[in-house]
């Protein structure tokens, strides 16, 4: 590892609004500190178009800290870069070389129209979970620390599916554009728990119909959503997804 | 009803369905490949298990049945394959790296399709094949020993039928563990059991029926 600073091609993907064709863009960016991060590199070179009168690469970003799910982009062929299990926000140029080429785009699927640039509307996420709708919750006084036994593994199993920042690379990653990875780890961390119980059934119904409507495709067991996530949510959440939905269907009356 | 539809055509319901053909399918295959295991005690013992075979009351049913799940499972397939395409109709100016991929899970249309062109030239290289006759003590049953004998003495048959049983191999090695985690059926203790299982049945489903090609390809009989 070196501090020298690096001299990139960038490849760049610009879009200036959802119905226009857009094309990867060319940048020679000079001097960037390994130490930056992805973003900081993208905003150095945002600092010199608006210096040189050009539009700047709109992007979306917001935590900064791998936790808000906002900063989405291919880069080189895989949704956050190279580095598992790590956002773009969290991804530091050291893990290129000087020289090198970077090619980013935005995360593509239907269900995720290109605002602008690398910039994606993913509002079709909060409609999936919109149509999980509530969960039913004991108001009143304040109940006991652990009232509810629940064996650690399962509570491990279930914060681990919550983990999920929501951000589309498995989306962006999947070859189909499917969402199972994101809809199975909303449907499991709620599924694994006895406070979920009560809406279980109509929940999944619900999360999955809304899924197919919002246009995501199927999976196919790739499990590359897995490979690319930031969070490493596990595909096992799929299986669960697959077997709750099944037990759904069979078992609900209407 | 309704349920049922709605179910049948959402993206779970069709995984499903793909599954539980698929494993249907699969389940054909083993009891086809017990059937030509025959093929190595002799004449008289596989062409008897043929003729018990066809000459059942039931071949119909289970020829229809057969025929109804192999149709159901590939109009799924383009199915499925349709809306995955349209899922995303902008592609990436460079493709995603794959490397992150299951690789058998990137050919399972190209090998389905490669299994359908498979399917007819073998139903209508054996099943409707030559007829020789056999005497079975008196009776005239088929010789199809002496059918499947004689089908594998030219290089290019046997090179095809090779080739399709490492495709359908390729097939199965994805589609075995695949089906299990489609219905749900995901362990951390088994699902990696399950994994090398696949790609066991694989390679064991695939020279099981070389193996027999093979035997034909070497048997006497008149060329
Ligand atoms: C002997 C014949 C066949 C067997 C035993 C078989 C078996 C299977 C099984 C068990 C699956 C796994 C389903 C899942 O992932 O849930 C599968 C998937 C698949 N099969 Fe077949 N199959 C056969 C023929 C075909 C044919 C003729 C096609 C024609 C196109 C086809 C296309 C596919 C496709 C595209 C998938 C992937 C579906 C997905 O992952 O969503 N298969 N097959
Ligand atoms: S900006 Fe919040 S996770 Fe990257």
């Amino acid at each position: 590892m070196s501090s020298k600073a690096m001299n990139l091609t960038l490849k760049v993907w610009r879009q200036t609004g959802p119905n226009e064709t857009g094309k990867l863009a060319t940048y020679e960016l000079q001097g960037v500190s390994p130490d930056m991060s992805f973003l900081e590199m993208i905003d150095m070179l945002n600092a010199r178009l608006i210096q040189e009168r050009e539009d700047p690469i709109a992007f979306d970003h917001d935590c900064r800290e791998g936790i808000c799910g906002m900063c989405s982009m291919v880069i080189n062929g895989t949704p956050h870069g190279p580095e598992k299990a790590t956002t773009t926000c969290q991804l530091h140029m050291r893990k290129f070389s000087d020289g090198d080429t970077i090619v980013i785009e935005p995360f593509r699927a239907d269900a995720f129209p290109v605002i602008k640039d690398l910039s994606v509307d993913r509002s079709a996420f909060d409609r999936v979970i919109q149509a999980g709708g509530y969960v039913s919750v004991k108001t009143g006084g304040s109940p006991d620390a652990n009232a509810t036994p629940i064996p650690k593994k399962v509570a491990d199993e279930a914060f681990e599916a919550a983990a999920c920042i929501g951000c589309g690379a498995c989306v962006a990653g999947c070859k189909n554009a499917s969402a199972m990875l994101f809809v199975s780890a909303k449907v499991s961390q709620l599924a694994l728990l006895p406070q979920g119980q009560s809406e279980a059934a109509t929940r999944v119904i619900n999360m999955v119909s809304k899924m197919d409507e919002e246009g995501f495709g199927n999976c196919t067991n790739t499990e590359v959503c897995e490979a690319v996530c930031p969070k490493e949510i596990s595909v096992r959440n799929i299986a669960r997804m697959n077997r709750e939905y099944l037990k759904a269907t069979v078992l609900s009356e209407d | 009803m309704k349920w049922l539809l709605r179910y049948i055509s959402s993206s779970i319901g069709k995984k499903h369905v793909m599954a539980l053909t698929g494993m249907a399918l699969f389940g054909f295959l083993l009891t086809h490949l017990a059937g030509n295991f025959l093929y190595f005690l002799g004449p008289e013992i596989f062409n008897k298990y043929a003729h018990a075979l066809t000459s059942s009351p039931l071949i119909y049913p289970a020829e229809i049945g057969l025929i109804t799940i192999f149709v159901i499972h590939i109009i799924f397939a383009f199915w499925t394959q349709s809306d995955n395409k349209s899922a995303r109709k902008q592609a990436y100016a460079v493709p995603l790296a794959e490397e992150h991929a299951k690789l058998s899970s990137s050919f399972m249309l190209l090998t389905g399709i490669w299994i359908i062109l498979f399917v007819i030239i073998h139903v209508g290289g054996i099943k409707f094949g030559s007829y020789i006759p056999y005497d079975l003590a008196g009776e005239e049953i088929r010789d199809l020993y002496q059918t499947v004998s004689t089908y594998f003495k030219t290089p290019g048959t046997i090179i095809f039928y090779v080739v399709s049983m490492v495709i359908l191999g390729v097939h199965l090695n994805h589609a075995f563990w695949s089906a299990h985690q489609s219905v749900g059926l995901s362990h951390r203790k088994y699902t990696p059991i399950l994994k090398g299982l696949s790609i066991a049945i694989a390679i064991g489903l695939a020279s099981g029926f070389i193996l027999v090609v093979f035997a034909a390809a070497l048997s006497k009989g008149a060329a």
